[in-house]
């Protein structure tokens, strides 16, 4: 090994360090704030892991999580965040992944107009409808939850369609033509041919949608001013108010941060290998 | 009993390419057709029709004398084997074969009869449970057959389905697709651009050319009586040497000129060269490698010409002769024992050479026999 290669590979692990400690030590730091007291986020200096502010020992409190498991608000919120995340995901992969089909592997006069529009959408900026939104829900009277799923689409549904589109398109036709052969109707043919193989982007694309739904605020905090209980996660941390007034219950919060991001993480753990895709193998020669 | 037909049935794409002209063919019950021809001649397109998966711009197509334009795919009673093969990745080997079946509400008896029926013609039992990912190219290709046998139909489309094979893997499987034809008793309509195989699979052989249909006829036909220049040259291997020429009448007799020397044509050739009115006119002689001997002289006369590479295949050997301007191919036994630089004496054997139209290129031995029969 010469050098030049030597010091180039010490430069990509420094460079590798530095953008894990980036990216890993606020959600280090949320931990560790998690398991302190207020008396231990107190202290100066402030201390790597929590210490008892008199002997200085290493002594964790779960005091925050237990406060965060009896706020009703907070547990509500998961259930309400679950519930609007979960039905977003799933309306926005039924719908994409028809819509990508279509776009993907039919012919028909404008489909590329129809592509550039919805690629377009994903750069639309969310906040620019939130008023007009907001009006349109008052008017017709929607529930917090039905209006937060159907504006999610906005966001999710184009990223879907688009990332699933390009996905039927890699499919082979000829899969598509010998199902045609063998007797199936073109929804059979998209259902039984089709839809199993496009798994790994359907996972992948669902797990992002997931996510973004998931951590929304904007439209939450807006939709849920007039049903407090329907606020999600996001919304429900943000309202967490101390036991004393003007406190800022900065553990607590850390903690229910804590909790909500767990979920994300187990996700895509156990989704990981299916992301990986690799399932047309075998279909054709290749 | 089956039977297809194509009435003048034409392709035109959208943007105005026209990949099928007029194209007119009667399949028999039973037949073995081959569509071959160079890429982008039609062929594929032409079957594509026939399986419904591509619409017919003009004309008729006919299953047992009903007009299947408008029927699709799944209604014609047909099945397709594709190139690459196109197996379902995410079902095992028997849900692959099963697939066509399920979708048809067929008793699981039924399928599983007729799977496993299919799967011990063609060698799969001891794989269906495997999916096709863990199975080789002729393993894949052989399911995709077995696919298309049970569902028992009246025309099996093939379209190029050895293309993909390596090439001893494809000598073996022509052999078997050709076994399973006389098994089956069905009709196959089979696409390929490799003549060898369609000389050796087709009971009879649709020549096309930039969407026209040049020639349909066996293959001993289309290799001893082409009807144009083109078919002359696509079937056989090394290609037939073309070469100009002139019919002329020399006491009586009908001599081709050709490269400053000459010599005296057959009765048949004659009469042919009479009765179409070329008689002193300029003809294409047409001659393959194969028709040509060769022998070692010392003397230069205007017949003679130079060898200018050879190439030992083993059981035969291909001569590259210059003669005058042109290079002449023949195919000679190799145990003649010729180098580069010998000079040799070139000659054709008279019932086999092939006489065409130097325009249109038309056989004119062809239209001889064409006009005897009006």
């Amino acid at each position: 090994m010469t050098k030049k290669s030597k010091a180039k590979k010490v430069g990509f692990y420094l460079l590798l360090a530095f953008i894990l400690l980036y990216l890993l030590f606020p959600f280090y730091w949320a931990v560790n704030s998690s398991l302190k007291t207020e008396a231990q986020l107190q202290m100066t200096p402030a201390t790597f892991v929590p210490r008892d502010p008199v002997s200085g020992d290493i002594s964790p409190s779960f005091q925050n999580y237990r406060v965060i498991f009896d706020n009703q608000q907070f547990v509500r919120g998961i259930w309400n965040s679950t519930v609007v995340a979960a039905s977003t995901t799933t309306l926005a992969l039924v719908a994409g992944s028809f819509a990508a089909f279509a776009l993907g592997k039919l012919r028909f006069r404008g489909r590329k107009p129809a592509l550039y529009i919805i690629l377009a959408m994903t750069m639309f900026p969310q906040v620019t409808v939130l008023a007009g939104l907001y009006a349109v829900i008052n008017a017709l009277n929607l529930s917090a939850r039905i209006s937060m799923i159907l504006a999610y689409m906005i966001f999710t549904l184009p990223f879907t369609t688009w990332v699933l589109t390009s996905f039927f398109k890699g499919l082979p036709s000829a899969l598509m033509e010998s199902a045609q052969v063998d007797g199936a109707t073109p929804f059979q043919t998209f259902y039984r041919i089709l839809l199993p193989l496009t798994a790994p982007a359907m996972v992948t694309t669902g797990l992002l949608a997931f996510i973004a739904a998931w951590n929304e605020y904007l439209f939450a905090l807006t939709f849920t001013s007039i049903d407090p209980g329907a606020r999600t996660v996001p919304v429900a941390i943000a309202y967490f108010s101390g036991a004393v007034a003007r406190q800022e219950p900065f553990g607590e919060i850390m903690a229910a941060a804590i909790v909500v991001t767990v979920p994300i993480v187990l996700l895509v753990l156990f989704f990981q290998k299916r992301i990986v895709a690799g399932l047309t193998a075998g279909a054709v020669k290749g | 009993m089956s039977s297809l037909k194509m009435v003048n049935v034409n392709k035109v794409y959208p943007n105005g390419f026209h990949a099928v002209k007029d194209m007119n063919l009667e399949v028999k019950d039973n037949e073995f057709i081959v569509f071959v021809g160079p890429s982008g001649c039609g062929k594929s397109t032409a079957l594509r029709m026939i399986a419904g998966l591509e619409e017919i711009s003009e004309g008729e197509l006919l299953i047992d004398d009903e007009v299947m334009n408008d029927v699709s795919p799944k209604d014609r009673d047909i099945a397709m084997v594709f190139q690459n093969y196109a197996l379902y990745p995410h079902m095992t080997n028997y849900e692959n074969m099963a697939f066509g079946l399920k979708l048809r509400k067929m008793p699981k008896e039924e399928i599983d009869k007729r799977v496993s029926e299919a799967a011990s013609i063609l060698g799969l039992t001891p794989i269906l449970k495997n999916k096709p990912k863990q199975l080789s190219g002729g393993q894949r290709q052989r399911v995709a057959l077995g696919r298309a046998i049970v569902r028992n139909p009246k025309v099996f489309l093939m379209d190029e389905p050895l293309s993909n094979l390596d090439a001893k893997l494809r000598v073996q499987t022509r052999a078997e697709i050709s076994k399973l034809h006389q098994r089956l008793k069905t009709t196959f309509i089979y696409v390929t651009h490799d003549q060898t195989e369609a000389m050796t699979m087709g009971t009879r052989i649709v020549v096309l050319k930039d969407g026209v249909v040049m020639q349909v006829d066996s293959p001993k036909n289309l290799y001893d009586k082409p009807e144009n220049k083109f078919v002359g040259g696509f079937i056989g291997s090394p290609q037939m040497n073309f070469i100009n020429g002139k019919a002329v009448e020399r006491g009586g007799e009908i001599i081709l000129d050709y490269l400053g020397t000459s010599f005296t044509i057959d009765d048949e050739r004659q009469t042919g060269l009479r009765e179409t009115d070329y008689v002193n006119k300029e003809v294409t002689i047409g001659i393959r490698p194969e028709h040509l001997t060769v022998e070692i002289t010392d003397e230069e006369t205007d017949d003679t010409g130079i060898v200018e590479v050879t190439e030992l295949l083993g059981s035969e050997t291909y001569l590259f002769i210059k003669l005058k301007e042109e290079t002449i191919v023949a195919r000679v036994d190799p145990n003649l024992d010729l180098e580069v630089g010998n000079q040799v004496k070139i000659k054709m054997k008279k019932d086999k050479v092939h006489l065409f139209d130097v325009k249109s290129e038309e056989s004119i031995l062809h239209k001889a026999r064409g006009s005897r029969e009006k």
